[in-house]
């Protein structure tokens, strides 16, 4: 009894989540945190059986950063289940303090390993609970130890799907880093236009109809050969707006990390996913940028999700997850022209994809929100979505 | 009116560029037929700091076709900050051409950048500079003041030297006075009820005067007793404005002194003093006690 009683209390020692950093990794580990923090205030752990996942979202919802970390990553990643519903421990903390704490310059030179955790009641003391900790050991002998509170909130995740996106382009860092500067830097917008052999950068703004010369900013258009890029596959002509801001955040991190940066899209309105990756399971950044709707679709069709699923209905891509697809069908199934708004099928599903906003007006500043709560009930809801 | 023209000097360009920049955010760029001139600044000079850049064409500009019904001269107001960030996007361009039109109905300075990225291939960039033309009316407003007689001038040292010390000063006090004579001494000094600072830079060069330029015989700085100081009292923010302007040559820059008006201050970018090769004519008031 008192062998089992013993195992049984080493076993539930172990932390729930414990992963350690070398030095090594510590520098990228920093970069992913401050590219979060560029975005959202907030970062979404989850930490799953087999990677560790951290997200964060931005104020408006129109933009959304996941970056999934495999034990390639680490020196050495555990965690185990949540014992409540057998999922992955879920959690979120503030990304200030966590920034203060890798502070890129110092972690690269006095840190040598990095220890996060998070405990369990069992094995913690009373003030551990709820904390993330952070143990950093340093050179000549200095442990340095945070804790973090935690909220064991559900996350916000944007539910998307590459592999149903008709076009995307991969390039290298080096070329893409160098595309922003071009542009006048308080520009919020940008716009994308491909083509089957084309792909241009634009500047967007509104104000360039602004009778006062002082308030019309610049207008950059910058022409890119197709031949620069790695891979380049689009198949129709596509513009797409995003924020600058966003952009850059995305161009900036693929040159920190020396990787090729790749973006998955489909039509005007749907949102653009960047993705940057090290080969072969290290880590993998995605980045979930809202686009602007264009100002010529109808904006009648406030009662419907209503150009995604007519758009879908009139492409009939068969079997096959068509990424703005406003019902939820069931991947195997064919999107069906006649599905009504209402109709959803009664489990939920993960590849479900981004929804989008009604416009207001003439003024195409809706972005499309692939948001949903990940524990939001799923069944009817009204055809609608209320924008956020 | 219509202008066109290629670009062969985008580095030059974009220095005068930020200089100007510096000065005011909204400037006015002049064309004509031999010149081109950069104008921060009206008549009235006895208020405010005035800037007047000029730089022969040819030196910047290829295939150059300006024509306009008031004598084939083009004005037009800008701001700075788009001017720089578009060259700045034209520094390793194989080729620049820069023509006036209008987009979507309104004025704009259009840039066709052909850049050539890391691959070799080209990348071709177009930059859209918003503007105003200017009416004939505040055109002629626009002039150079004419300031003649200067009771010294003198080559200043390394601006970079006198930028550190006029810095170094800003925070005492409001007011800098400079003062400089013919045997090649140039003095800052600040004074205030609390403390005195004085720097004396010497050994300077006084330099000769182009008598193409005006009648030699009349100029008093010439008469004058070689150690006699003249004496210019102006705010030390336009003094260190004028400073932080002139990044591109500090080496070719003579202050002429105007006793009870103000000092003109000539910034060649040129080896010499030849105004062909660019030149920045700075106009600052004088503050009275």
């Amino acid at each position: 009894m008192d062998v089992l009683a013993l195992a049984a209390s080493i076993l539930l020692a172990r932390p729930p989540m414990e992963a350690i950093l070398s030095a090594a990794a510590l520098k990228p580990f920093a970069k992913i945190l401050q590219t979060l923090n560029k975005v959202g205030e907030d970062l979404y752990i989850q930490a799953r059986v087999n990677k560790l996942v951290l997200s964060t979202v931005n104020a408006s919802r129109s933009a959304f950063v996941l970056v999934t970390l495999q034990p390639a990553f680490f020196d050495s990643y555990s965690a185990k289940r949540n014992a409540d519903d057998q999922g992955p421990i879920r959690c979120h903390v503030l990304l200030k303090p966590l920034l203060n704490i890798f502070r890129a310059k110092a972690s690269t030179t006095t840190i040598e390993s990095c220890r996060l955790s998070l405990p369990t009641a069992i094995t913690s003391t009373a003030t551990d609970q709820d904390r993330l900790i952070i143990t950093l050991h340093c050179k000549h002998g200095i442990t340095k130890t945070h804790k973090l509170h935690y909220a064991p909130t559900d996350p916000l995740t944007a539910l998307y799907t590459k592999n149903a996106c008709r076009n995307k382009w991969t390039i290298s860092s080096k070329l893409s880093h160098d595309w922003v500067n071009c542009f006048w830097h308080r520009l919020e917008e940008i716009t994308l236009g491909c083509g089957r052999d084309y792909m241009r950068l634009k500047s967007f703004s509104e104000d360039a109809q602004a009778e006062d010369p002082t308030s019309r900013s610049l207008q950059t258009e910058l022409q890119v050969d197709t031949n620069d890029f790695d891979l380049f596959s689009v198949q129709h002509d596509v513009h797409l707006t995003i924020s600058l801001k966003d952009f850059k955040t995305v161009l900036s991190f693929a040159d920190a990390m020396n990787q090729p940066v790749s973006a998955y899209f489909d039509h005007a309105g749907s949102p653009i996913i960047f993705t940057i990756t090290q080969p072969p399971d290290v880590f993998t950044a995605d980045f979930v940028l809202a686009s602007l709707r264009p100002p010529d679709e109808e904006d009648d069709d406030l009662g419907t999700s209503g150009g995604a699923s007519m758009r879908t209905s009139q492409q009939a891509i068969p079997s096959q997850q068509y990424p703005t697809q406003q019902q939820q069908s069931h991947p195997t199934q064919e999107p069906d022209a006649d599905d009504d708004d209402e109709v959803l099928p009664s489990s939920p599903q993960p590849q479900r994809r981004g929804i989008h906003a009604p416009s207001t007006g003439d003024v195409t500043h809706v972005s499309a929100t692939p948001f949903r709560d990940e524990e939001e009930v799923i069944g009817p809801t009204p055809p609608r979505r209320a924008y956020e | 009116m219509r202008l066109k023209t290629k670009v062969i000097n985008a580095g030059l360009l974009i220095k005068m560029a930020v200089s100007v920049e510096k000065m005011a955010k909204r400037w006015i760029w002049h064309f004509s037929p031999d010149y081109i001139h950069f104008i921060v600044g009206k008549q009235d000079i006895s208020t405010t700091m005035q800037m007047f850049g000029q730089i022969k064409a040819d030196r910047m500009f290829e295939e150059y076709v300006v024509e306009s019904g008031f004598g084939n001269n083009i004005w037009i107001e800008l701001t700075g900050e788009h001017l720089v960030r578009a060259l700045k996007s034209s520094q390793q361009a194989s080729n620049v051409a820069m023509r006036l039109t209008k987009k979507e109905g309104l004025p704009v300075l259009a840039l066709s950048i052909t850049n050539t990225s890391r691959t070799g291939n080209c990348v071709f960039l177009s930059q859209d500079i918003p503007v105003r033309p200017l009416k004939w009316q505040e055109a002629e407003d626009l002039k150079q003041p004419v300031m003649m007689d200067y009771q010294v001038h003198i080559l200043l040292p390394p601006l970079t030297d006198v930028r550190t010390i006029a810095e170094r000063m800003r925070p005492l006090g409001n007011h800098i006075t400079v003062s400089a004579n013919m045997a090649g001494d140039f003095l800052l000094k600040v004074e205030t009820d609390a403390v005195r600072v004085e720097t004396t830079f010497s050994g300077l060069v006084n330099p000769e005067l182009d008598p193409g330029h005006c009648d030699v015989s009349q100029q008093p700085s010439l008469s004058r007793d070689r150690q006699s100081l003249a004496h210019v009292r102006v705010d030390i923010r336009d003094f260190v404005k004028f400073l932080h302007s002139s990044v591109i040559n500090p080496r070719n820059v003579v202050c002429c002194l105007f006793e009870g008006q103000g000092l003109i201050l000539y910034v060649y970018l040129g080896e010499g003093t030849d105004a062909d090769d660019g030149a920045f004519v700075y106009y600052v008031p004088m503050r009275s006690q």
